[in-house]
């Protein structure tokens, strides 16, 4: 009995250290009107990035909180667009998103549920619900 | 405080007076409206307007058919306005109608403009352009319109609540129809509190109450398989998991109250001497509070102000209720 929870011990750890690795990352607090770029951000764009271009950050409406955070991979930039780059890999934000996302970093998180781009540390947001889609913005 | 009864006093000589003006057959088919001025009208159109609507009301937009109660909830889930919302459409597009507190206008607007962002949804105010009227029948039938208003459709709340119609603004709605006669926005709110409904912020308190506190299910104000809105999660989890405890009933005073305002918002006792609830609107007899059920239908209860003058009234479950609660 001991023998198995000592064996699949290391297993666990595996799986917690991606879990416990973004709360080491901050936010570079010179540039709080900056979207900031996780190393594990960077390598997972690096690996998509050949085929589909950029990816873009949208906060659109929806969610029990009000906002949501939209990820999706975009070859076009538009006049209103910030271009974030951090080691040739590149994040593009929005005028409008930019507004309620400034500040935070985006991070690619890999879960034992899902593997996915995420906006951590965002100054703005209060609080979100308990599916973590949506939150809602300090007034 | 000498005007409210000198308005129902002018209000009986109206009627009496059209009474004696039309014969009999006439009379039975008579049709009491009036404009509801403390309401107002925002118009919500565009390609993203259900979409965006969807995220922000209790009631899912694709029952808005032509009419819908729902209410606006901030992030966490307390009440901040109710509304009424109508679906109409002219030439080219479809548009929805939002009917709110006249008060508030500006502030939902503000609302739906937070909230909007990229939405392609264009808000506008239209209260200087179009009017909402009441309209109150024994018979649906017997309302029948020469010329189309923009917009008529029972109230979506409750029956009783009669006809809510869309006119423009400068127009009356006897224009409109036959046999309509022209009462006092106060019948509207007397019918309100005859059935327990409250209604626009003074009743509805911003960012205090509940949704089901209000009804709003019974009123068929809200869906629980719609998805995701904003504040359903404290809805949804009050709705499966909990009671509701306190609800708005109707409350009947044994003497009429004139100082409205000193009684507004005070606790009510019960025959124990229990605080089982709050008055949340009163029209001369009749109130509305919001109560703890089980505490209070048992005997009279009471209500004190600040000056001390207290009075009796009496709870009741009303009918439009579901049987089993």
């Amino acid at each position: 009995m001991l023998r198995k929870v000592i064996q699949i011990k290391p297993e666990i750890f595996r799986q917690i250290k991606p879990l416990c690795r973004h709360l080491t990352i901050q936010a570079d607090p010179k540039n709080t009107e900056a979207i900031t770029l996780s190393d594990g951000c960077v390598k997972r764009l690096k690996e998509i990035r050949e085929e589909n271009g950029r990816l873009r950050v949208v906060v659109t409406n929806g969610g029990c909180s009000g906002f949501q955070y939209l990820f999706n991979l975009d070859k076009n930039v538009n006049e209103d667009d910030r271009i974030f780059e951090k080691d040739g890999a590149q994040v593009i934000v929005d005028q409008m998103s930019l507004d309620l996302i400034k500040g935070s970093i985006i991070d690619f998180r890999e879960e034992m549920i899902r593997s996915s781009f995420h906006v951590v540390g965002n100054p703005r947001a209060e609080m979100g619900c308990s599916c973590g889609v949506s939150f809602s913005i300090k007034e | 405080m000498q005007i409210l009864p000198r308005i129902f006093r002018q209000n009986i000589i109206n009627k009496n007076l059209y009474r004696l003006y039309t014969n009999k057959s006439t009379l039975q088919a008579c049709i009491e409206c009036a404009p509801l001025l403390e309401r107002s009208l925002l118009r919500i159109s565009g390609p993203d307007a259900a979409t965006f609507l969807q995220g922000l009301i209790t009631n899912d937009i694709n029952t808005t058919e032509p009419a819908s109660y729902a209410m606006l909830l901030n992030p966490k889930g307390r009440i901040l306005y109710d509304i009424l919302l109508y679906k109409n459409r002219n030439d080219d597009e479809e548009y929805y109608l939002l009917e709110c507190d006249v008060r508030v206008n500006t502030a939902i607007e503000n609302h739906c403009k937070f909230y909007k962002l990229r939405s392609k949804v264009d808000i506008v105010n239209v209260d200087q352009e179009l009017a909402v009227w009441w309209a109150k029948y024994n018979d649906r039938e017997s309302l029948a319109f020469k010329n189309e208003p923009i917009l008529r459709t029972k109230d979506p709340r409750l029956q009783k609540l009669g006809e809510r119609i869309i006119i423009p603004r400068h127009k009356n709605l006897s224009e409109y129809a036959q046999n309509l006669i022209n009462v006092n926005y106060q019948e509207y709110v007397d019918d309100r509190m005859k059935l327990g409904i409250c209604e626009g912020v003074s009743e509805v308190i911003t960012g205090e109450s509940l949704p089901l506190e209000y009804n709003l299910d019974y009123l068929d104000g809200v869906k629980f398989d719609k998805g995701c809105y904003l504040g359903q999660e404290l809805t949804a989890r009050t709705y499966h998991t909990g009671v509701i405890r306190k609800r708005l009933m109707p409350v009947i005073f044994l003497n009429p109250i004139d100082d409205n305002a000193a009684f507004l918002g005070s606790t009510v006792l019960n025959d124990k001497n229990k605080n089982c609830g709050k008055l949340r609107a009163l029209s001369g007899k009749y109130g509305v509070a919001l109560l703890r059920i089980a505490d209070s239908l048992s005997g009279l209860l009471s209500v004190k102000t600040t000056n001390n003058t207290e009075v009796t009234l009496t709870a009741s479950k009303p009918l439009w209720w579901p049987q089993n609660n």
